[in-house]
């Protein structure tokens, strides 16, 4: 018919694969199931921690009925010469309340006057035991004496001890001597602004590791059912009639991975919100919630789309050669399986991040993505080692999707027979 | 029908080479229709009418030669001017009709809001608008059918391929879709149509194309073949018995045959003699002919003079 302008094949055929996809109910079903586990997972975490935190509170309310005032711990000093522990006897959470001697101490902790007792022996200053006296029978360690209070101990015997010995301003050291923070210094001296283990940039690039794992199930299998379909339903000649085998198959591409993206963006969002109101009702630390940098987006971005591409191409190949959905699947396992050699291998990538295992997965093409997300969640992968592994996982997946189209002439229109491998070449080589 | 504004025939197809493996499935085929003909494109089983017929519309590369539609290679735009009903066919089961119509219609070029109308004015006309609503998967083969002329024909297409487009139906929709047919090639509407049944040629085909072993064998006007492969024999009906018709000058032999004879000439005989023999001797003539053969008689003459048979498709492809 003329008269018409031509429209774009390919935006036609991946339109229509976009529509048939996402309107299929068991895309539906998939798509909604993450975001309904998310929901009720969230749901079910909000009634825990709702009814948990009741409980401490009720536990909490009850303990400061039952005491009224900070808890009272009585010690009993039989140091030998001066008194060792006569003074800094209120300490945060508790006050020493010093004994006359043993059975006085007994007394009182029987009569519940005091929460515990410690008596500090003769032998104190060579051996550096303390003595906690219990009741007996009192229903064990957390019975009714409670809390350890070795903390509140610990500062009450450094406070006595040593206190008065060191200059005003260092006390606080005697309690907590360091804090360990490790920083990192680059070889070319230049200020690392980013030095550290950076939490929220390893969960990013975890997630867009798992993410493209799901990827290959779910888009790229698509790819390849949705071929297998038509020519099992005996569509693909009618359509070749109308449109390049090309423009077809590339049509298939954007249609049907932009269906699994939109999928996978679905899921994503549905766990980053999870994520965000579970942080509310736990109080993660903000730094854990930031968003990633553009640098880090483009790179996964980048492992995404060509890791899809890749993937996609060796499916829509098999897709091409075999004859049957059943058949297609079998076959299929050839590709899939290499992408989860990563993660089968996590102990070695984990460990040995930067050893020649995790390199050379970093450059072979099907554990190229995972790997590569793996390493970058570890900090383990250069900017070069990056830019190097993005580009070979380019240039591969452009070579599968140059095979599939010349295995997608060659067989979309052969049922019943599975071309041999030298038939494959042969086609391959001709075109 | 909007006026044609072709620069040359809807196909020409010259010197078609396709070889699969080690065969030569299709070997220096021209073919050329004209605007508003119908050519029927007859062959055994493995000759080489599909996958030629592919070659045709760039599904397949030739090997070697040239197909221009419409008097340039073929290209997109070409494309969409071809409706194209293939041997091996079929649609998504599990889409309803007017999905499926209208992905069809925006493939050949046909605006999507204009697409509905289209898909609509060709359910009409081949009876199919209560099935409208309906998931191909609910429809009966022969309905399949004709959902797929549908969809071939909807766009009003040039330049017409139907591949075995009756087999399945039931004699009621065999003659919609023949008259369908009929109507498009009087609207000027080139078809090539490939089929077995050589009734189907005789009725619906101004010429047929035989292909065997990937070579064409016969090409020419219907009426024209079978007059080419008439016989020496006549057939002959008297209102009077014929005890001497072996006495007629110029007669071999004579058989009953029906209601009537079947004479072999002699060397000598003629069809002109043995009528002017007849009219002088006063006998009461009903029916005289030159017995001519049916198009299946041809082809099984001439496939069987090849091997007999025919030989199956080579190749793991379909159809032929």
């Amino acid at each position: 018919m003329r008269g018409r302008e031509p429209v774009g094949s390919v935006r036609i055929v991946t339109r229509h694969e976009f529509r048939t996809a996402v309107t299929r109910p068991s895309y539906l079903i998939l798509t909604a199931a993450v975001p309904v586990l998310v929901a009720l997972a969230v749901a079910g975490f909000a009634i825990f921690t709702l009814v948990t935190r009741e409980d401490a509170e009720a536990e909490t309310a009850s303990s400061a009925e039952s005491n009224a005032q900070t808890p009272r711990l009585g010690y009993v000093d039989l140091t030998n010469g001066p008194a060792l522990f006569g003074a800094h006897q209120e300490q945060p959470g508790a006050v020493f309340v010093p004994m006359s001697d043993r059975e006085a101490g007994i007394a009182a902790l029987m009569d519940e006057q005091i929460d515990a007792l410690f008596v500090f022996p003769p032998d104190f200053a060579e051996t550096g035991t303390v003595v906690r006296v219990r009741i007996a029978d009192d229903g064990g360690v957390f019975g009714p004496d409670g809390p350890s209070y070795s903390g509140t101990l610990r500062g009450f015997v450094l406070s006595n001890l040593f206190a008065d010995e060191v200059p005003a301003g260092l006390a606080e050291r005697l309690q907590v001597p360091f804090t360990l923070v490790v920083e990192e210094a680059r070889p070319d001296g230049a200020e690392d602004e980013s030095a550290g283990f950076d939490i929220g940039r390893a969960a990013f690039f975890a997630v867009a590791g798992i993410s493209l794992l799901f990827s290959v199930f779910f888009s790229s299998g698509y790819v390849l059912n949705a071929l297998v379909e038509e020519k099992e339903n005996r569509v693909m000649e009618v359509l070749l009639s109308s449109v390049k085998p090309d423009a077809l198959l590339l049509g298939k591409f954007l249609g049907l991975g932009a269906a699994g993206l939109l999928q996978m963006a679905a899921w994503l969002a549905s766990v980053g919100v999870g994520v965000l109101v579970v942080g509310r009702i736990v109080d993660i630390p903000a730094d854990f919630l930031t968003m990633p940098g553009v640098g880090d987006i483009a790179i996964a971005a980048g492992y995404f789309l060509f890791g899809y591409a890749l993937f996609a191409s060796l499916m829509a190949a098999v897709g091409a050669i075999t004859t049957s959905l059943r058949e297609a699947n079998q076959i299929s396992a050839i590709v899939i399986v290499p992408a989860f050699i990563p993660v089968w291998l996590n102990f070695i990538l984990f460990t040995e991040p930067e050893g020649t295992v995790a390199r050379v997965l970093t450059f072979i093409p099907v554990t190229a993505p995972v790997t590569g997300l793996i390493r970058l969640a570890i900090d383990a992968m250069g900017p070069l080692e990056t830019v190097a592994a993005l580009l070979v996982l380019a240039a591969s997946a452009s070579g599968a999707l140059w095979l599939a189209m010349r295995l997608f002439r060659a067989y979309l229109l052969m049922y019943g027979k599975r071309p041999t491998l030298k038939d494959m070449a042969r086609s391959i080589a001709s075109g | 029908m909007a006026t044609l504004t072709t620069s040359g025939p809807p196909v020409r197809a010259t010197g078609l080479w396709k070889r699969f493996g080690a065969l030569d499935v299709v070997r220096d085929v021209s073919l050329e229709i004209a605007q508003g003909e119908v050519v029927g494109f007859v062959g055994p089983n493995g000759a080489g009418k599909s996958t030629t017929i592919r070659m045709m519309l760039d599904i397949f590369s030739p090997d070697r030669g040239t197909v221009e539609v419409f008097g340039a290679p073929i290209d997109d735009a070409a494309r969409r001017r071809i409706g194209y009903l293939p041997e091996e066919r079929g649609l998504y089961p599990g889409l309803r009709i007017p999905p499926i119509l209208k992905y069809m219609a925006e493939l050949k070029g046909v605006p999507s809001h204009d697409a509905p109308e289209l898909a609509d004015a060709a359910l009409e006309r081949l009876g199919l608008t209560e099935h409208r609503p309906k998931k191909v998967g609910e429809l009966s083969r022969g309905l399949r059918q004709l959902l797929q002329f549908a969809a071939t024909i909807q766009h009003k297409p040039d330049f017409l391929v139907l591949d075995e487009p009756f087999s399945g139906l039931d004699p009621v929709n065999v003659r919609l879709m023949k008259n369908t047919v009929a109507d498009l090639r009087n609207d000027g509407v080139a078809v090539l149509f490939s089929t077995h049944q050589m009734t189907d040629v005789e009725e619906l085909c101004d010429r047929v194309v035989m292909i065997n072993h990937g070579e064409i064998v016969l090409n020419g006007g219907v009426r024209e073949i079978r007059r080419q492969h008439a016989s020496d024999r006549l057939l002959l009906e008297c209102a009077s018995d014929m005890p001497y018709a072996l006495c007629l000058p110029g007669v071999a032999a004579a058989e009953m045959h029906g209601d009537g004879w079947r004479l072999s000439l002699t060397d000598e005989g003629s069809a002109e003699g043995v009528l002017r023999a007849l009219l002088d001797a006063g006998i009461p003539i009903e029916r005289f002919e030159r017995e001519a053969p049916s198009l299946e008689e041809i082809f099984l003459r001439i496939v069987g003079s090849s091997d007999g048979n025919g030989t199956p498709d080579a190749g793991t492809r379909a159809g032929g």
